[in-house]
């Protein structure tokens, strides 16, 4: 329980308080069922899966409830609640449900409950250790009631967290470990990425010899310069390879003359005609400048 | 208000938060690698180009593939200049049978042709080739 904090027993005909700060409640068995229980289990997980049986025929099917369980010494206390129905309760004694941190059962204090409590016409009591409400009435006139309760027992809280929130906690739960383990999913892939990424990277071994291509310009100014001369050097052979293939079929190279920009080349013809040969000189790709039956002049630009 | 109330969508939002940012950060990193990964390949593939087109034109053993030209004729035929890597050839008086065979080299040895005349006059040919290496 936390200190400094406000403890208020709640029941139905208590009078109005007012609430200025972060506030505690006890609440009384009119709001709450209680079921105790000598089973053979030790975790409080187990328990949870008994209590469907524990209160059977004893919750009305038609109202959803909530359970707290502890353990007290050998004995297992369940105790059944309904939030609407403490909700509505706190609403009519103006106690604001954002004022209230924490929230404890009457049974929890059951070793300080020496003396009853008066709640009006009736009183909380210690009835063979379990918190009852009983009317004043049966208990001795010269009963010492406790004016204001004063529990200092350390016993674990409710909080009233499903007052607000429209999502089932076993849900949230279930939801937010996947949503993170897809997250954790993402980052493990990544990092195989990443690692599998540096050994793709081959630039140093191949550039091991010339180190100097690793630069970006320094590549970029090499290419430039032996794309180029691949290109006018692959230009000017393959002319001189057609223009050479040709002069074997019955055409004669009489003078040829490349220089860097352009070709001036003069063939004779022996026994072909000029239209074939024209025909076939044109399929490479070489410009006929002038044809007659006895010569052919090529020109053109490289 | 209570923060507690709200735990189970503060949890969800939390989690919905750290999946995003995951997401976003697979997303983001591999984009990343990809694009290095292309950049890498584009530079291995131009690097691999440079290489075989330096090997191509400036062969290691480019003055033995020139020499080779030398003994295609005899010296009588071959006027031979050289200044630096410039080269000024003249084969002269060249059967039809040297000639294919000088031509055939030239055309096989990696030296930048920067200029070639051939003339050919009662079957003998002559070639000036000026070239640099």
């Amino acid at each position: 329980m936390a200190k400094n904090k406000r403890l208020i027993l709640v029941y139905k005909d208590m009078p109005n308080v007012k609430i200025d700060d972060k506030v505690s409640i006890v609440l009384t068995p009119q709001n709450y069922i209680l079921k105790r229980e000598k089973l053979p289990i030790k975790k409080e997980y187990q328990a949870k899966r008994v209590v469907g049986s524990i209160f059977d025929n004893v919750l009305d099917d038609m109202e959803s409830y909530s359970f707290f369980i502890y353990k007290d010494l050998d004995e297992w206390i369940f105790i059944a609640y309904k939030i609407d129905e403490i909700l509505t309760l706190l609403e009519e004694k103006n106690i604001p449900i954002s004022q209230v941190q924490e929230v404890f059962f009457a049974q929890q204090f059951i070793k300080e409950l020496s003396n009853p409590i008066d709640m009006g016409s009736v009183a909380l009591i210690n009835l063979n250790n379990i918190a009852t409400v009983v009317s004043k009435m049966i208990l001795p006139k010269e009963s010492i009631y406790l004016d204001e309760i004063n529990f200092k027992s350390k016993v674990k809280p409710v909080f009233l967290k499903q007052t607000n929130s429209k999502i089932d906690s076993t849900v949230t739960k279930m939801v937010s470990v996947s949503l993170i383990i897809l997250a954790i999913l993402y980052f493990v892939e990544t990092q195989l990425v990443i690692k599998k990424g540096v050994g793709d990277s081959n630039i140093d071994e191949i550039s091991s010899d010339y180190p100097a291509l690793q630069s970006s310009y320094t590549r970029a100014s090499v290419l430039s310069k032996y794309r180029k001369i691949d290109k006018i050097q692959r230009l000017k052979r393959d002319l001189l390879k057609s223009v050479f293939a040709i002069s074997k079929k019955g055409v004669k190279l009489e003078k040829l003359n490349m220089s860097s920009t352009n070709y001036d080349i003069v063939l004779s013809l022996t026994n072909r005609s000029k239209d074939e040969v024209v025909k076939e000189l044109k399929s490479k790709g070489l410009k006929v400048h002038s044809a007659t039956s006895k010569e052919i002049i090529l020109k053109g630009k490289l | 208000m209570n923060i507690t109330q709200y735990k189970n969508e503060i949890l969800l939002i939390v989690s919905i938060l750290i999946l995003t940012f995951a997401y976003l950060f697979k997303s983001h990193t591999i984009e990343e690698l990809e694009s290095n990964k292309a950049n890498n390949i584009k530079s291995a593939l131009e690097i691999k180009e440079a290489i075989s087109l330096k090997n191509i034109w400036e062969p290691k053993d480019i003055v033995q593939k020139i020499d080779k030209l030398k003994r295609l004729v005899s010296s009588n035929q071959l006027e031979w200049r050289k200044s630096g890597k410039k080269l000024n050839i003249k084969f002269k008086n060249m059967e039809t049978k040297e000639f294919n065979r000088v031509l055939n080299q030239i055309l096989t040895t990696p030296i930048q042709i920067k200029e070639i005349k051939i003339e050919q006059n009662h079957q003998k040919y002559t070639m000036e080739l000026k070239c640099k290496y």
